[in-house]
């Protein structure tokens, strides 16, 4: 997917034009995650809906290749009246009970099919979420900034679970998000974004010789990526990206 | 939790229980010339007459019928209708506009035209019912439709639902336990609508039986029936109440 001079404007409430997102130009490839590293209130989640077709933009060009596209909320959003199996084959027609079982397997479901999500952690309903796009033959899952409240060590597996589907299924993922430690965990491509109006400021190829990533978080490759982009925010545009913790 | 409204539910009955043993020390031992309440001797007699010679067992099934089917019609009507009804209130909000002139009439008011216009008609009695329900469920949806989780609308979206089929199948799942919660409200004043418009057009009920007491001046027949009826809202309320924990167990 290719996107060229996308901008976003709208008319706040004393009916002044405020440019939301300016001049946008990114790409993602194929079986890759692709991170958008913003700081709030940057046009983040308008930018991941206008490429989930869920919104429109005022002006620019997308070059679209993926038959189907799945986003996922800030807040996850499965659906508290029904089971798990029900939420993940919401809205399908024709299920395939060998797939079904194999998604609800891969994303660490098994034994939950019949249980309600309501009272469950966030970590759980993301995972539903997650389970629904793959079920949904989905080819880009775009993600927006679920995982703020999550504790940590469920966020440590949710990441793993999520570098397996992408070794597993060859999906691409866009992943917005305000955390360093997060986009470089999980990416192979970020794309840092400043606000004010939201502009791409640069990018970084992420690559570590294991897929999934595990023991990346302890390795020197993962401390001297971090301090790229810090130097970098640093040296061009301090204090904006706010959240730096894993 | 369940220890909780135990303790809850037998501390309201101890107070209820003291009040009865206060009413009956007072009234039937101390203060037996005092008027405006009668004396518990005569109140239990009036529980028995009140069957008797009021012909409470028929006009009792006639209320509690009018009020039971129009609150189980009116609640399935909005139930089907409401992708319906949700579509109108989000796509076409100005033909909700018809009804602002009748928002500040009183349901009393409609009590007595409905009167005038259909004396002594079950159905016309059955209808009015129906219509308060309707009116009352409609203007619930409406306010509560402004709540909706945006999540939920994104997500079904995502997954190629259209607008109609969001209207069905997530915003009315995700309102209607809260709908349905002010069903508790909605009982409590349909039986209070349905005796007044009883009491006026004296149409078989429990609320012609008031105004035959009203006119006998039998104070005795009165408050045993105030009792009755207030004892039928409570059971009425717990049942809606258990239905509503069974049916939206996920709230």
């Amino acid at each position: 997917m290719n996107i060229e001079n996308l901008s976003k404007d709208y008319f706040d409430s004393t009916g002044h034009i405020v440019h939301l997102l300016e001049d946008i130009n990114l790409n993602i490839n194929e079986g890759e995650l692709t991170s958008i590293l913003a700081p709030t209130g940057a046009g983040k989640s308008s930018l991941l809906k206008i490429i989930s077709r869920l919104e429109n933009p005022t002006s620019g060009k997308i070059e679209d290749n993926s038959k189907k596209k799945i986003f996922i909320p800030d807040e996850p959003s499965s659906f508290p009246w029904l089971n798990v199996k029900e939420n993940i084959l919401f809205n399908l027609s024709n299920n395939n009970d060998t797939e079904l079982k194999a998604v609800i397997s891969l994303v660490g479901l098994e034994g939950y099919e019949d249980h309600y999500p309501n009272n469950k952690s966030l970590g759980f309903r993301f995972r539903i979420s997650l389970a629904r796009a793959i079920m949904n033959n989905a080819d880009l899952i775009v993600i927006d900034e679920s995982f703020t409240k999550i504790r940590d060590e469920v966020k440590k597996r949710i990441y793993l679970l999520l570098r397996r589907v992408i070794a597993e299924k060859k999906i691409s993922f866009l992943f917005g998000t305000s955390n360093i430690s997060e986009a470089i965990l999980l990416s192979d491509k970020i794309f840092l974004m400043d606000k004010n109006p939201g502009r791409i400021l640069d990018s970084f190829e992420i690559n570590y010789e294991d897929q999934l990533r595990t023991g990346f978080i302890d390795s020197q490759e993962y401390t001297e990526y971090r301090e790229r982009i810090k130097t970098y925010l640093t040296k061009t545009n301090p204090n904006k990206i706010i959240n730096v913790s894993l | 939790m369940d220890n909780k409204i135990i303790r809850n539910s037998s501390e309201k009955l101890s107070i209820v229980v003291a009040l009865i043993l206060v009413y009956i020390i007072l009234f039937e031992f101390v203060l037996t010339p005092v008027r405006f309440l009668p004396k518990p001797s005569i109140l239990f007699e009036s529980f028995i007459s009140l069957w008797d010679s009021y012909n409470l067992a028929v006009l009792l099934f006639s209320t509690t019928s009018i009020i039971y089917f129009a609150l189980l019609l009116g609640s399935l009507s909005v139930t089907f209708t409401a992708k319906y009804l949700l579509k109108i209130i989000y796509e076409y909000p100005g033909i909700l506009n018809i009804s602002t002139p009748f928002k500040y009439f009183t349901a009393f008011f409609f009590a007595i035209i409905f009167n005038l216009w259909f004396s002594d008609s079950f159905i016309a009695e059955f209808v009015f019912a129906l219509l308060f329900v309707f009116a009352f469920m409609m203007s619930a949806l409406i306010s509560e439709s402004k709540n909706r989780r945006e999540e939920y609308i994104l997500a079904a979206r995502s997954l190629g639902l259209d607008n109609n089929e969001i209207y069905g199948k997530v915003i009315w799942k995700e309102l209607q336990p809260r709908i349905f919660e002010k069903l508790l409200k909605l009982h409590v004043s349909l039986w209070m609508i349905v005796l007044v418009y009883e009491f006026i057009g004296q149409t078989e009920g429990v609320g012609s039986l008031y105004f035959s007491a009203f006119q006998y001046n039998d104070i005795g027949a009165i408050i045993a029936l105030g009792i009755l009826v207030s004892l039928l809202i409570l059971l009425g309320n717990m049942l809606i109440k258990f239905l509503n924990n069974k049916i939206f167990f996920w709230e």
